[in-house]
């Protein structure tokens, strides 16, 4: 292409500023730069982008800049995970982490939160070394008044409130790359390149929300994907399952008679420890020389004064089980070596439920007890019914009858139960974060490489 | 030496726009263009969840407005017109405030009422729910004695 093409080209594409794609503009200026790097060459960009600025904002003008200094390789793209849950431990954060871990070679990260929380923390939580990324803090003055350690989007009601999560949008600006991994709504993406990864559409479209405005809408699982067209109306993009890791080896013979419960002790009980207690009575009252020998074990995170948990340690005290054990705030390796020794797995939640967000979105712990060769009898609903095929690697129910059906069925026929246990362990690797980064890697080397200008 | 110069020339407009982008004071001047826009919520579709959300949020905003008298300073929005305009506004609220104050007290006072009966329904619901969510789990804990035909008939063989 000849120099006068050149400027012809420039001359369309700043014409049809109005409509014109911000890769085309990129990519003519790109052209326009490498053919007159000369001073003269260079005061005409001054000129494109104070025209640019004029027309389509200033914001715009900053996103071409950064994008061009990345396109002739002046530095590394950068990029931004927004979760505003980041001090606290959780699967939707063990998302965002991972896919920093993967991407942290070819970017330069910022993990952004909104309270104060290290490496350190992160490492120990999630086992990742997240050394090369930056944490930047940016507290909202709305929610530091509340002192209040979750930072609840809910008390957002209407657009009378001013959004005060416009200081996370400002920020977004800053960077080549931005990730909302907070399910916050109210963030509106400035960066060149956004992705809103959504765990579950918990709230319908109301005040301030921006969904729609990010380039890429990626999915936890078809549950959500679901949820995000009837919720949302909107059009679920990319799917990636969490990463789930508990890698090592499963020692079968090491197993031992213990159904196990991994949920947080919700105190809305939405995780039904508190159902499981009575159902696990029952089954010992019906089959007394069957569960001989049989533990249930519910381990789980909870809040201080939790009155959920008080119903549930009220509950074991009253049936007089001397065979029900709570685990409550264990470390990582604790949880490890309980679902080592148990055999079968029991998840209730969403089971007589009518709200979709009362159903589990996926069930990461369900995936972590396969992996470690427990047998999941988990309720037919949600995310669970990707993670376990029924009757092959565990058991699906729908009601409480079913339920007991079949963990009388596991506990008397032990080749059922060790034939499904291997299955499941198997099952359970396709959610292995050896899957999860690759994709991550795979998906964001095609984002790059668009930014990048590459012909 | 080319490369160098393009690096140094984006340098310096990226920090002119950086430090132009700070200057401005929100989103819709940075990208010229209204980022918010009215939502309507369809409420025959919400589930039972978000109906209580709902609710809960108007109930706040009703509270919010139930106040209908006038108050605070009367604000200035023109440069020179501006002073006089709120003058004459103070005079006029000065000399209708008898008659109007009147009436809106009266206005008040049913929105007050309006709001609280409100709540006390909200409420009302909260604790007609709970009382069918125990009902509930008492039916639950009763036994099963449901039994299907095989069971019936083999406990009559057994009978006979």
């Amino acid at each position: 292409m000849n120099q006068k093409e050149l400027y012809l080209l420039l001359n369309t594409e700043l014409s049809r500023l109005g409509e014109a794609d911000d890769s085309a503009i990129a990519l003519a200026i790109r052209h326009f730069i490498v053919a007159n790097p000369g001073q003269k060459g260079l005061a005409a960009l001054t000129r494109i982008c104070r025209r640019i600025a004029r027309q389509r904002g200033i914001q715009n003008v900053f996103n071409l800049i950064k994008r061009l200094e990345v396109s002739f390789a002046f530095r590394k793209p950068s990029l931004a995970i927004y979760d505003h849950t980041l001090h606290l431990i959780g699967g939707a954060q063990k998302y965002g982490c991972t896919i920093a871990h993967a991407l942290q070679d070819d970017f330069d990260i910022t993990l952004i939160a909104n309270k104060p929380v290290r490496h350190h923390d992160l490492q120990s939580w999630y086992q990742l070394d997240l050394s090369r990324c930056r944490i930047a803090i940016i507290p909202i003055p709305f929610y530091e008044g509340q002192n209040k350690e979750h930072l609840d989007p809910a008390a957002i009601t209407s657009r009378r409130m001013a959004n005060p999560f416009h200081i996370i949008s400002l920020e977004s600006g800053r960077y080549d790359f931005f990730i909302n991994n907070s399910m916050v709504e109210m963030v509106f993406p400035l960066a060149n390149c956004s992705l809103f990864i959504c765990h579950f559409p918990e709230r319908k479209p109301s005040s301030y929300f921006y969904v729609d405005r990010y380039q890429h809408l990626i999915f936890n699982s078809r549950y959500t994907a679901e949820w995000i067209q009837k919720k949302w109306g909107l059009r679920p993009g990319i799917h990636i399952y969490p990463p789930v890791d508990m890698n090592g080896s499963v020692n079968f013979s090491a197993k031992e008679n213990i159904i196990l419960s991994a949920a947080r002790f919700d105190p809305g009980g939405n995780k039904q420890q508190l159902r499981m207690v009575q159902i696990f009575n029952e089954l010992s009252r019906r089959q007394p020389h069957h569960l001989r020998g049989w533990k249930l074990i519910l381990a789980g995170g909870s809040p201080r004064d939790n009155p959920y948990l008080q119903s549930i340690h009220k509950a074991i005290a009253e049936s007089g089980l001397q065979n029900v054990e709570l685990q409550v705030n264990i470390s990582a390796a604790e949880l490890k070596g309980l679902y080592q020794r148990a055999r079968i797995f029991w998840h209730l939640c969403g089971l007589d439920q009518n709200e979709p967000e009362l159903v589990e979105h996926f069930g990461m712990t369900t995936a972590e007890a396969m992996q470690n060769g427990c047998v999941p009898v988990v309720f037919a609903g949600g995310g669970l019914l990707e993670i376990v095929e029924n009757g092959v690697s565990g058991l699906l129910f729908s009601s409480k009858d079913q339920l007991i059906k079949q963990t009388f069925a596991l506990i008397t026929e032990p080749q059922l139960l060790q034939s499904m246990a291997e299955r499941a362990c198997q099952r359970g690797k396709i959610f292995g974060r050896g899957i999860f980064e690759p994709r991550v890697k795979e998906l964001f080397g095609k984002m790059l490489n668009d930014y990048r200008l590459a012909e | 030496m080319e490369n160098e110069n393009i690096k140094k020339t984006l340098q310096e407009l990226k920090n002119y726009y950086g430090a132009e982008r700070e200057k401005l004071p929100g989103i819709d001047e940075l990208i010229r263009e209204p980022v918010d826009r009215e939502i309507v919520t369809d409420f025959w579709k919400l589930s039972n969840a978000e109906i209580e959300r709902e609710m809960y949020n108007r109930m706040s905003i009703l509270d919010a407005d139930a106040d209908c008298l006038p108050s605070g300073p009367i604000p200035s929005h023109r440069f020179l017109l501006g002073k006089p305009i709120v003058f004459i506004k103070k005079i006029m609220r000065r000399l209708t405030n008898p008659y109007s104050s009147m009436l809106l007290q009266k206005q008040n006072q049913l929105n007050r009422e309006l709001v609280t009966f409100q709540l006390l329904t909200f409420l009302k619901f909260r604790h007609l729910e709970k009382r069918i969510r125990k009902m509930e789990e008492k039916m639950a804990a009763f036994p099963d004695t449901r039994q299907t035909k095989p069971e019936i008939e083999e406990r009559t063989a057994q009978k006979q």
